[in-house]
């Protein structure tokens, strides 16, 4: 299948840059140590802040950090429409491949590297050390398959943004615009600690699938019961924002052929 | 043409090496290599020697990746040779960067220096600062640069609306601007049509004589042929010719016409050995 | 050849500095001529910073309204901290933001063209292009360090002027790390891993440099020294004794910090032109 074969060249493509891998080794390190101190330290004298444990945020955070690398967004989906503007995109509207799947397939290749050469070992490495606890290997499972949607909304997510920039004609402030976006994600803090109209919006929009649900199900912050609802709400999210980023696209080349750029 | 009898340029066994990293052809060799890398040395210039003089005009000719950028990067100081030395002005060039840029001037065709965003003037008043020219001295240049490559009507226009042989012409103009007196181009034609290329011709035959020196590279041998007073032939990395064009045209065993010609059967026989 | 000069081999220091100083105001004029070529995306791009800035607080807002208190640390006193490091952050990312692209300059070749100019690359290389974007974050920081120092009851002038100064020699601090990382280029392809590094360091500044263990606190003092950058700098208005000392020395190690990093990133780039092979 072609598109397994761009995800594999992205994949093998890691291996290229050797000093580039142990720095990023050394962030992803640099980042949870700081996570493991900054908690402990609001958890001095408290055993529950926005009603979650000690044990519980650090599970999230630390998978979170774990799965950082998993979860970028793309830089080919985000820079979609200055593919666009500069007439690089005649290029890729030449091959007989639909340009969103092969960038969500390329985008999984470079994530897979990711997750293996730096997530994975950090994994190992916290689990052996015992900061992070391994979940029963259900839970493990349904985090896994939670993951991989995660990465499925980013990247239209991504996708997405790359192509209003098509609309808006310049590139700038995409990344800024994303921030607030991984901030409802619940990248930087579990949802809980918002305040409540804050939690509120987070709940009814599609970033928590970008990251808050498959480290709530793996650090047990999503109790039993609410496991499989939200990841119920995660595939219907992860579907709805493909579908979306696609018409998206679509029209955006309509609109290309028709004003001939 | 006279030359001034010292010479502005002298390189001696000039040589450059580059360590590349090899990659794997599959999987499993990216990951070896990944873990423990190869290496494999490219020998750019190798042991190069010749002795420009002040105000002659040299065209330097090689095939793709013979080694013409890596010369030009030793004589302006942005490479250290690897073995040999050179001098330019009577410096060597990486020891006293500063000092040599002050004398010297590059142009790398299809490499802009212009300001994208801004007008052209703009660009010319940054690099007067730069280059910290006295403003008589910048304003009689700006005029005359002006009036040899027609840039005056350009002045107020931004970079980015200027077709390319209109910002070829700016950036000579640029090149030129706080008076060097040896000047490398790097293929500064490319991409242009027959009328800017003739227009930018005339520009260095005028500025040849007013006894700059001049060191050309480029792929387009009628540049040369009409520029170049000495030809010097690049190949692997070894100068496998330097003399006069005629020279050339005698060595490659006939009296051709074309110095494109004569080029081709050269390297055909230097592939032969 | 007409007003050709004969050119000073040697250059005295002091004059080469005035001469770059000089020059600064030529390369920030045109740096903000080009921004203000495209007004609609300049201004979209510091309201993009804005909502970053906001989005930035209301995490900070969010973590701050639960926890109320880091380790001994109370509320306006992480607030200052965290002020006074996203204070120097901005100024960095402001003036110093074009380090980050060495390895592109590296790349395409553009590294070429400093080298062939009488001026200082790394100058070259940081006055030559500025984005203009983060004046949201730095609005942000000022907020935070002007509340932070009135709840704290601590707004004196000298305070506040203290602050400027901090965060000023902080930004140094930060353009050493983000110089050494980034000037790995000169070694090495691909930086996008250092580069990163360079923005993760800066995390550790944020919280009190008391929370985290040994090891780590001395890493961040003495060989990464982001604690200069707002723990240290904050001990000048919170701090006694010798923490309070510690802190007055701050501008002291960004000094030393740049010089170290400048040193490094001379020799990177000498490995880029190949010397000593």
């Amino acid at each position: 299948m072609k598109y397994l074969m761009y995800a594999r060249s992205e994949f093998i493509r890691g291996f290229r840059y050797r000093a580039n891998y142990w720095a990023t080794v050394i962030s992803a390190v640099a980042l949870a140590v700081i996570q493991w101190y900054l908690w402990h330290a609001a958890y001095t004298d408290k055993d529950l802040i926005a009603g979650l444990s000690l044990d519980q945020v650090l599970a999230y955070t630390l998978i979170g950090r774990v799965a950082a690398g998993f979860l970028t967004a793309p830089t080919a989906a985000l820079r979609i429409g200055s593919r666009v503007r500069t007439g690089a995109i005649v290029h890729d509207m030449v091959k007989p491949v639909d340009l969103h799947t092969q960038l969500l397939w390329q985008g999984l290749g470079r994530a897979g590297f990711s997750f293996v050469a730096t997530g994975l070992p950090l994994l190992l490495a916290m689990a052996a050390l015992g900061v992070l606890e391994i979940p029963s290997p259900g839970r493990l499972l349904l985090f896994l398959i939670s993951l991989l949607m995660a990465y499925v909304t980013v990247f239209s997510t991504s996708f997405l943004s790359g192509v209003f920039t098509f609309y808006t004609k310049t590139a700038v402030g995409v990344d800024y615009v994303y921030t607030v976006v991984s901030l409802l994600s619940g990248e930087f803090l579990p949802l809980e600690f918002f305040p409540a109209w804050l939690r509120t919006a987070a709940d009814y929009l599609p970033f928590k699938s970008m990251h808050y649900i498959p480290m709530a199900i793996w650090s047990g912050i999503a109790g039993p019961g609410e496991v499989v609802p939200s990841l119920i709400s995660q595939c219907l999210w992860t579907l709805g924002m493909v579908a979306v980023s696609k018409m998206a696209w679509s029209g955006a080349l309509k609109s290309l052929t028709v004003q001939g750029g | 043409m006279p030359y001034d009898a010292s010479p502005v340029i002298v390189a001696s066994n000039l040589s450059r090496y580059f360590r590349v990293r090899l990659d794997g052809e599959n999987l499993k060799d990216r990951i070896k290599r990944f873990i423990k890398p190869q290496y494999r040395v490219v020998k750019a210039l190798d042991g190069v020697s010749f002795s420009i003089s002040q105000g002659e005009s040299v065209g330097y000719i090689g095939l793709n990746g013979a080694g013409k950028s890596t010369t030009i990067k030793l004589l302006c100081g942005v490479l250290v040779p690897t073995a040999g030395t050179v001098t330019v002005n009577g410096l060597e060039p990486y020891r006293h960067r500063t000092a040599t840029a002050r004398r010297i001037g590059l142009m790398m065709g299809q490499r802009t220096q212009l300001l994208w965003d801004l007008p052209v003037h703009e660009s010319f008043n940054l690099l007067g600062k730069i280059y910290d020219i006295k403003p008589d001295v910048f304003k009689a240049n700006v005029k005359r640069l002006q009036d040899v490559l027609d840039i005056g009507p350009l002045w107020h226009t931004p970079a980015r609306m200027l077709s390319l042989g209109q910002k070829t012409r700016c950036d000579l103009a640029l090149t030129f601007l706080h008076d060097p007196s040896v000047v490398f181009l790097d293929e500064p034609t490319i991409g242009l049509d027959v009328l800017a290329r003739e227009r930018i011709r005339d520009f260095i035959n005028e500025e040849k004589r007013r006894g700059v020196t001049i060191f050309l590279a480029s792929h387009d041998l009628d540049d040369l042929e009409i520029v170049a007073d000495r030809v010097m032939l690049i190949h692997h990395g070894k100068l496998l010719f330097d003399g006069t064009q005629d020279q050339l045209r005698q060595l490659a065993g006939g009296p051709l016409v074309n110095l494109e010609e004569t080029v081709k059967r050269f390297y055909r026989e230097a592939e032969l050995g | 050849m007409g007003g050709m000069r004969e050119p000073k081999l040697q250059e005295s220091r002091l004059s080469s500095i005035w001469r770059h100083a000089r020059l600064y105001y030529w390369y920030l004029r045109a740096n903000w001529l080009s921004l203000w070529a495209y007004p609609v995306p300049f201004i979209m791009m510091n309201v993009a910073g804005i909502v970053y800035a906001l989005g930035s607080v209301a995490a900070v807002w969010a973590l701050f309204s639960k926890i109320h208190a880091i380790g001994d640390w109370t509320l306006p006193e992480v607030m200052l901290i965290y002020g006074l490091s996203i204070f120097s952050r901005s100024l960095f990312h402001l003036f110093w933001i074009e380090l980050m692209n060495t390895s592109a300059m590296v790349k395409a070749g553009d590294i070429d063209r400093l080298l062939v100019r009488p001026l200082n690359p790394m100058y070259q290389l940081v006055a030559g292009y500025l984005d203009n974007d983060d004046w949201g974050e730095l609005l942000t920081a000022v907020a935070l360090v002007w509340t932070s120092l009135g709840m704290l009851g601590h707004r004196t002038v000298a305070n506040v002027f203290w602050c400027l100064l901090a965060s000023v020699s902080g930004s140094l601090i930060f353009a050493s790390i983000h110089a050494v990382c980034n000037g790995m280029a000169f070694f090495t392809v691909e930086t996008g891993g250092f580069s990163q590094l360079a923005w993760t360091t800066d995390e550790f500044s944020r919280y009190p440099a008391d929370i985290y263990g040994k090891g780590v606190r001395a890493l961040i003092t003495w060989v990464i020294p982001v604690a200069f950058a707002s723990f240290y700098p904050a001990q000048v208005i919170l701090g006694e004794g010798r923490l309070r000392l510690i802190g007055l020395l701050s501008p002291v190690a960004a000094i030393l910090s740049f010089a170290f990093a400048y040193w490094f990133w001379g020799k990177a780039m000498d490995k880029y032109q190949g010397v000593g092979n």
